[in-house]
């Protein structure tokens, strides 16, 4: 009924089972919790699709029955940004399980190098997200308004 | 230590305010399954916790929802901008502005302030993420409900985010307790500071006169998934 693999990590490039399933050992021990460990090569959405759906992983995209429509994100500077940012926060929970993925390990090498970028030119042209990117700044333009929680009328940048 | 980033993780921007739909999410805020607690609990277990995978896993995860607890501060600001002299005196909303004025309070919506009483920390590998995996799932209800609550598509799409995050969580924890080989470490080599097995061992049929005790001796090997006794 379960696949055979008891060993997720070596099987890397067998996903014996769907993209929205995952592996279960043929046997286990009783009185301890299992979850379907996933399968290294599962299908990624991009970057703004990620961030739209909550995950980069579309096995994984579970919207609750009533409200399942996905946000339509304005791909703001900033939000094109959140979005560089989203993939590498989810893929670095994924590495903490899978740390044997290389194809996921040189992903997240790619969307670094992109946040990177991207970061420096967010802060070069509307003022720094980090206390220490102000030295940059002709002033202390740590104070400058808006803070994240504010609301934008217009929109945000 | 932490470092703040002047953005948030996910974009909050509700153009109407609706102080009755902040006076429910809030207790997203410091409710018994919010991102305050979800935040403490990980960031807690993280201490005892013996194994690279699952201390990374912790850090990261209850790093992401102190961001988390960022963003329901400002969707529960961004509702109570503005306010008229009518619409503090919403149904629901009222009791809270009399306590709080528009500030944002760690407090779950039926009044109960934030406790840590929510959270646990058990100081076991087994114990604690079993704690998670059950709080990442109540924490996806507390979203379906407020999903059921809401109309306004604004902080929908955000709640939306929010509770898929539950799910992807739930999904780390498990898998994290999977990458101890088949548990055989989880449950036989010592966790943390304690000489004895964190979780448990399985006793064998005593060796006395058991009618197991025929069928049990000498043949199997250990089970090799566990390397319980067969």
């Amino acid at each position: 009924m379960y696949p055979k693999s008891d060993k997720p990590v070596e099987d890397m490039e067998a996903m014996p089972c769907g993209d929205a399933c995952g592996t279960m050992p043929s046997c286990a021990p009783l009185a301890v919790p299992y979850v379907p460990f996933q399968q290294m090569g599962a299908k990624k959405y991009d970057h703004s699709e990620a961030l739209e759906n909550g995950t980069l992983f579309p096995g994984l995209n579970l919207p609750f029955h009533l409200k399942a429509k996905a946000a339509n994100v304005p791909m703001t500077p900033l939000a094109e940004l959140q979005a560089l940012e989203f993939v590498l926060v989810e893929l670095g929970l994924y590495l903490d399980t899978h740390q044997d993925d290389a194809q996921a390990m040189e992903l997240y090498r790619q969307y670094a190098t992109l946040e990177k970028e991207g970061r420096a030119r967010y802060e070069a042209a509307y003022g720094p997200i980090t206390q220490s990117a102000t030295a940059q700044s002709k002033n202390w333009a740590w104070l400058k308004d808006p803070w994240p929680w504010n609301y934008q009328e217009g929109g945000d940048k | 230590m932490f470092l703040y980033e002047k953005k948030l993780q996910y974009p909050v921007r509700i153009k109407t305010p609706n102080p009755k739909l902040a006076s429910v999410i809030i207790s997203q805020y410091g409710g018994p399954d919010g991102e305050l607690g979800a935040s403490l609990r990980y960031l807690s277990q993280r201490f005892s916790m013996p194994y690279p995978e699952l201390k990374a896993l912790l850090t990261d995860i209850g790093t992401e929802e102190l961001g988390h607890l960022e963003m329901v501060g400002a969707i529960v600001h961004q509702l109570t901008r503005k306010l008229t002299d009518e619409q503090i005196k919403t149904a629901g909303f009222d009791t809270y502005f009399v306590d709080r004025t528009t500030g944002v309070y760690p407090t779950a919506a039926s009044g109960f302030p934030y406790s840590a009483a929510s959270m646990a920390v058990k100081g076991d590998v087994l114990a604690d993420l079993t704690e998670d995996l059950a709080a990442e799932q109540k924490a996806r209800v507390t979203y379906d409900n407020i999903l059921r609550l809401s109309d306004d598509p604004d902080v929908n799409d955000v709640i939306r985010f929010l509770r898929e995050r539950e799910v992807v969580h739930f999904q780390r924890f498990g898998d994290g307790k999977r990458t101890r080989g088949s548990e055989k470490e989880l449950l036989t080599k010592p966790g943390g500071r304690l000489t004895r097995p964190p979780g448990f061992v399985s006793v064998r049929p005593s060796a006395t006169k058991t009618p197991y005790r025929a069928a049990r001796s000498g043949s199997a090997p250990p089970c090799p998934h566990c390397s319980r006794p067969a």
